[in-house]
């Protein structure tokens, strides 16, 4: 009877489990052809361009080419000084310039791109230029490069006999400089990490992420920690001290950091764990892309 | 409690002790306990009438009741308990009188013909007259009769049933109550706080029904004494245990069995009780594990409740109870020289010894110690020859917590309660670590956040004429680092009579939560993480109020229909493209504001509004329920969908359930239950576009579409756009019950989703190559069709 009861239990489950998790076609969500306008401006360049391009059908036959704007009329205009300038279609893909000193892009400018489709639809966005920041107003206020971390195994990228590391580190990155709440810091700092045989290692210290964009306080301080980790070993090996500290400080503004943000979006839920990506644009009426600006200066930040 | 005795809110509450110990001298009060006769189990709720005085309360959750009126005049005390005789006792009413009722059970084909009879005796009726509002007793005994997917009956399940009330996804435990997460709902078993209510990824919730004597739900209007959700407030109290005979229950179903024994240590004096369930489907499905794959795993879950009381006197009582269980998923796997094991395992543990205390007639006293805990972990370990590959991601929460509530009835025109809690909560948010042939990483431990809750309050129940009012305060205290927050929590809650029958209510109440629940949105594993209120995450706020009208008909009948309105601030969710899987500070000196979880999550309001309907029929030999809700939640965050408004996930316009239990006679019952719910609402991409691609690095480059990467960008509209297909689903039940020598067997056959609706469980794209095109097609994962269970229960004489 045990028995019995043991196998109709078996057969039981194995039904229950092979007639779970079917999938079957259901309707998706409609779609909606919109214009897709990206333009980013930079006072470091002169050459502005508008890449204009409309969306296609996320499900059902996919094109296999891109449906580009070709007919478009493209005008920049610099709201704080009232001048203006007209972007002329320079290629097949969809991409709209000005003409070489049309017009000037200057930090805290306010500039609006108008985008007229053959629809008769007009599309307007705006977008501050940030300011560029002060290297000297950056310091490193805590810096931290823990004891390496030995494989005792002696494996590693060199291959048997190399001993491979890991070096935790910890910094403190604080901005002193005033920006505006509108804007946005974003780091990409390199460092060099050096042992007591002046052997040197270059470091990422702090960028390349798409978290890593810090909204202004507009009270002079802008204070955040990186936790990373970077190898050595295979005669390179620890401990190691930070000797310098150099890079870019770019400042953006919003729709800057929505776009980069969104580029993180090209594969729709490989990951189950994470949420989906939006793209937030700052375009009126239906058009997706973004109108934004972004500003940089290099140089060296720190040296023992 | 240091911290508390510190404060001059317990000055005032030890003062008000004092005065209710005092109160009261020139008239004449009757107390004691009502209790089910055959096993001694008190009942939370029974109506107390006295006659000619027309005075009435309701026993409290330990049964106790208290009533005080003018002294020399000859009373008869009527007790009424639905589905239970009514009992009576003439009472000369000269001095205060301890006086304790034993109430027997009707069998239950006698129900309809006894109810008029009740209510004619009481004059009254429980549902209409009652000025909570927002707040349904579960019948636990009808949680048994309502049909459930394997056969497995459930306490959250039978919940989602009700309005207001709305369940998560196919076979899904969470539960968003009037627009509110799942973190909002207050989960207490025996005043201890569960964090995770799910079984087997929640398709069963932890509560095992054979342990439960009572369960409320409290949605809106929330007395005083609660607090620490925005949402609701779950009560469950475990059984005492017969202390006059031994007595169990054991069940077999087809994915796990259960048992249930109870009885006394002392007759009379003390009793206890013991419950738990196991799976084996591990067992079951262990062969065609390794017969495919050459491994091993499988899952399993158990819990255990029990419970031991002790009568020390009159006036006195002990109880200790606990609840333990875990759910454990388990692979391993080995080939030539490689090997894989994976566990993941999260359970709940909690311990609550309470003491019960009646200083007098009319005061009554409850203290408890409390402690809950909850974890979750995931291990993995590869190893291929000497290489070795380890993750690990542990998060557990634990609270220590202490509780003393006072219930003074001066008066029939007044039932004040009032106390504190104090609870300490301990968090390890952690995160995962990966260590790749380093054990030390592994075993790295991390910091543990601490917090105190503290909350003081007081409520009165007034009868005034036709009148009730329910004003009440609670003050909460809440501090983690620097941090310190003290919050008013109005409440106020009044009825109107308007005839013996028909009432209209109304309620408003302000909640405070300083805990958050990190939950992915897309998919149903327990991967949740409990997180404190800080300074950056503030802790979250609500408002409600709430206007209905409750009216009781004949044949047992009652009707409610409410509207309600509730704000909330500070709600979290993740952010865009956020992820459970964190990393946490590796340098313990790095302050606790630079906590990852901290920077991957954003806070936002909420709004939600509805109306609710319910139709209740609690008795007779046709029972159940037809709910019907009506509902709009909409949410606002600043970094979320460009800052406008968009649906919750769980935005629900349409939700009702009629539930149906049919006795045909003392051995055979029917059920059915129905339910419909409008889609769950969520982001899915409508449109893409290529998009020339930049990227900031040290040495800075020019964005130019001309040169440089390509980025597919997808368009998804709007946050929360797109509508699942609606869920519906019929259940039904057949039970035969026979009496036998020793007990009674009962045999149930049900049928889960009897008409085989293919659910939606989640939606995803797949892009097949066709005819020489690239198609994508948006399909559905549907996890249960029809599907047939039977199981075997025997209770014990």
């Amino acid at each position: 009877m045990r028995n019995l009861l043991k196998i109709l239990s078996l057969i039981y489950v194995l039904t229950v489990v092979t007639g779970c998790e079917t999938d079957t076609d259901v309707e998706p969500p409609k779609f909606v052809k919109k214009p897709s306008i990206n333009c980013f401006l930079c006072p470091e360049d002169q050459n502005i361009y508008a890449e204009l391009c409309y969306t296609s059908p996320y499900f059902g036959v996919l094109p296999d080419t891109d449906d580009y704007i070709l007919d478009a009329n493209v005008k920049l205009f610099d709201l704080t000084e009232s001048d203006s300038a007209v972007l002329f279609l320079s290629n097949s893909s969809g991409v709209y310039k000005t003409t070489q000193n049309q017009i000037k892009i200057k930090e805290n400018h306010q500039y609006e791109l108008v985008v007229e489709t053959s629809d008769g639809k007009v599309h307007k966005a705006q977008s501050t230029v940030p300011p560029k920041l002060d290297l000297s107003q950056v310091k490193f206020t805590y810096m931290k490069v823990g004891a390496p971390i030995l494989d005792s195994n002696g494996r590693g990228p060199g291959g048997p006999g190399g001993t491979y590391e890991k070096n935790p580190f910890t910094v403190e990155f604080y901005y002193r400089g005033a920006l505006s709440k509108d804007f946005f810091i974003n780091p990409q700092f390199e460092a060099e990490m050096i042992n007591k045989s002046n052997q040197i290692i270059p470091v990422e210290m702090m960028g390349r992420g798409n978290e890593d964009f810090y909204q202004g306080t507009a009270e002079n301080a802008i204070r955040v920690y990186s936790n990373r980790e970077f190898n050595s070993g295979f005669g390179i090996n620890g401990p190691f001290e930070v000797n310098a500290i150099g890079g870019t400080l770019y400042s953006v503004d919003l729709a800057y950091r929505n776009f980069y943000i969104s580029q993180g979006n090209a594969n729709y839920s490989d990951n189950i764990f994470n949420e989906p990506m939006m793209m937030i644009s700052n375009w009126s009426k239906d058009a997706i892309g973004f109108f934004g600006s972004y500003n940089f200066v290099t140089g060296e930040v720190y040296r023992k | 409690m240091i911290l508390f005795m510190k404060s001059k809110l317990f000055s005032i509450l030890l003062a008000f002790s004092f005065i209710s110990i005092g109160y009261g001298q020139n008239k004449v009060s009757v107390s004691g306990y009502i209790r089910e006769r055959s096993s001694g189990e008190m009942l939370g709720g029974a109506t107390i009438l006295i006659q000619p005085a027309n005075a009435v309360t309701y026993s409290n959750s330990y049964g106790f009741y208290s009533l005080t009126i003018q002294r020399k005049q000859t009373q008869k005390i009527f007790v009424n308990v639905p589905g239970f005789y009514l009992d009576s006792l003439i009472w000369n009413a000269e001095r205060d009188t301890f006086v304790s009722f034993g109430l027997t059970m009707m069998p239950s084909s006698n129900d309809v013909e006894k109810i008029d009879e009740v209510n004619i005796v009481s004059k009254k009726s429980t549902f209409a007259d009652k000025v909570e509002m927002s707040k349904i007793d579960i019948p636990v005994n009808q949680i048994k009769d309502i049909p459930a997917l394997f056969g497995e009956k459930d306490v959250l399940k039978v919940i989602q049933l009700l309005p207001g009330v709305q369940k998560g996804g196919e076979g899904q435990s969470g539960i968003y109550v009037r627009g509110g997460g799942p973190d909002q709902n207050l989960l207490i078993l025996d005043e201890a706080t569960v964090y995770n209510a799910s079984h087997l990824f929640g398709f069963f919730s932890v509560f095992n029904g054979d342990a439960l004597r009572s369960v409320e739900l409290t949605k809106g209007g929330f007395p005083a004494r609660y607090g620490g959700r925005l949402s609701s407030v779950i009560d469950l109290n475990m059984k005492e245990g017969n202390n006059q005979k031994y007595t169990g229950e054991v069940g077999v179903g087809l994915i796990s069995s259960r048992f249930t024994f109870e009885g006394p240590i002392k007759k009379g004096k003390s009793s206890f009780m013991i419950s738990g369930r196991r799976t084996y489907i591990d067992l079951l499905i262990q062969p065609i594990i390794y017969a495919q794959t050459g491994g091993n795993g499988g899952y399993y879950f158990y819990d255990m409740n029990a419970k031991f009381n002790y009568i020390l006197s009159e006036i006195d009582k002990l109880y200790l109870s606990g609840y333990f269980g875990r759910d454990n998923f388990y692979a391993s796997n080995k080939t030539g020289t490689s090997t894989s094991d994976f566990g993941f395992g999260w359970g709940n543990r909690t311990l609550t010894g309470r003491w019960n205390h009646q200083f007098n007639n009319q005061l009554f006293s409850n203290l408890s110690v409390i402690y809950s805990h909850y974890d979750l972990s995931i291990d993995a370990v590869e190893t291929n020859g000497s290489n070795k590959f380890s993750l690990g991601y542990v998060s557990d929460i634990n609270d220590y917590g202490l509780k003393y509530d006072f219930d003074w009835r001066p008066n029939p025109n007044h039932l004040v309660r009032y106390g504190f809690s104090a609870i300490n909560h301990q968090f390890n948010p952690s995160a995962v670590v990966v260590a790749a042939g380093n054990e030390e990483l592994l075993n790295k431990t991390v910091d543990i956040i601490r917090t105190n809750e503290i909350g003081v309050y007081i409520e009165d129940q007034i009868k005034f004429t036709d009148w009730k009012f329910l004003p009440g305060l609670r003050l909460s205290q809440y501090s983690v680092d620097k941090m310190t927050v003290l919050n008013p929590e109005p409440r106020f809650s009044a009825s109107f009579n308007w005839s013996k029958s028909f009432s209209i209510k109304g309620s408003y109440a302000m909640m405070n939560q300083y805990i958050h629940l990190l939950s992915n949105s897309g998919i149903g594993l327990p991967t949740d993480l409990w997180i404190p209120a800080t300074e950056k995450l503030k802790p979250m706020n609500s408002e409600q109020y709430a206007f209905g009208v409750a009216k009781d008909l004949k044949g047992g009948y009652s009707v409610s229909f409410e509207y309600y309105n509730k704000r909330m601030l500070n709600i979290v969710q993740y952010k865009d493209g956020a992820s459970f899987l964190l990393q946490d500070n590796f340098d313990p000196n790095i302050p606790s504001d630079s906590k990852s979880w901290e920077s991957q999550v954003t806070s936002g309001q909420g709004h939600s509004q509805g109306c609710e309907l319910f139709i209740q029929k609690q008795i007779g030999k046709l029972s159940g329920w037809i709910g019907y809700t009506l509902s709009w939640t909409i949410l606002q965050f600043d970094e979320l969908n460009g800052g406008k408004p968009f649906y919750a996930k769980y935005d629900r316009r349409h939700d009702a359930s009629v539930v149906a239990i049919y006795k045909i006679d003392k051995n055979f019952s029917l059920a059915a239950t129905w339910v419909y719910g409008t889609g769950n609402a969520i982001t899915m991409p409508q449109g893409s576009v290529n998009a020339s691609a930049h990227q900031l690095q040290k040495v800075p480059y020019l964005w130019d579409p001309n040169v440089g990467g390509i980025n597919n960008n997808l368009d998804y509209g709007s946050r929360n756009d797109f509508r699942m297909e609606a869920y519906h689903r019929l259940d039904l039940s057949f039970k035969f019950m026979k009496e036998k020598e020793r007990g009674t067997q009962t045999w149930e056959l049900s049928v889960y989703n009897a008409y085989s609706r293919a659910n939606p469980f989640f939606y995803y794209g797949s892009l097949d190559y066709v005819d020489g095109k690239n198609v994508r097609t948006l399909k559905k994962i549907t996890l249960f069709p029809i599907i047939p269970s039977i199981s075997w229960s025997f209770k014990f004489k």
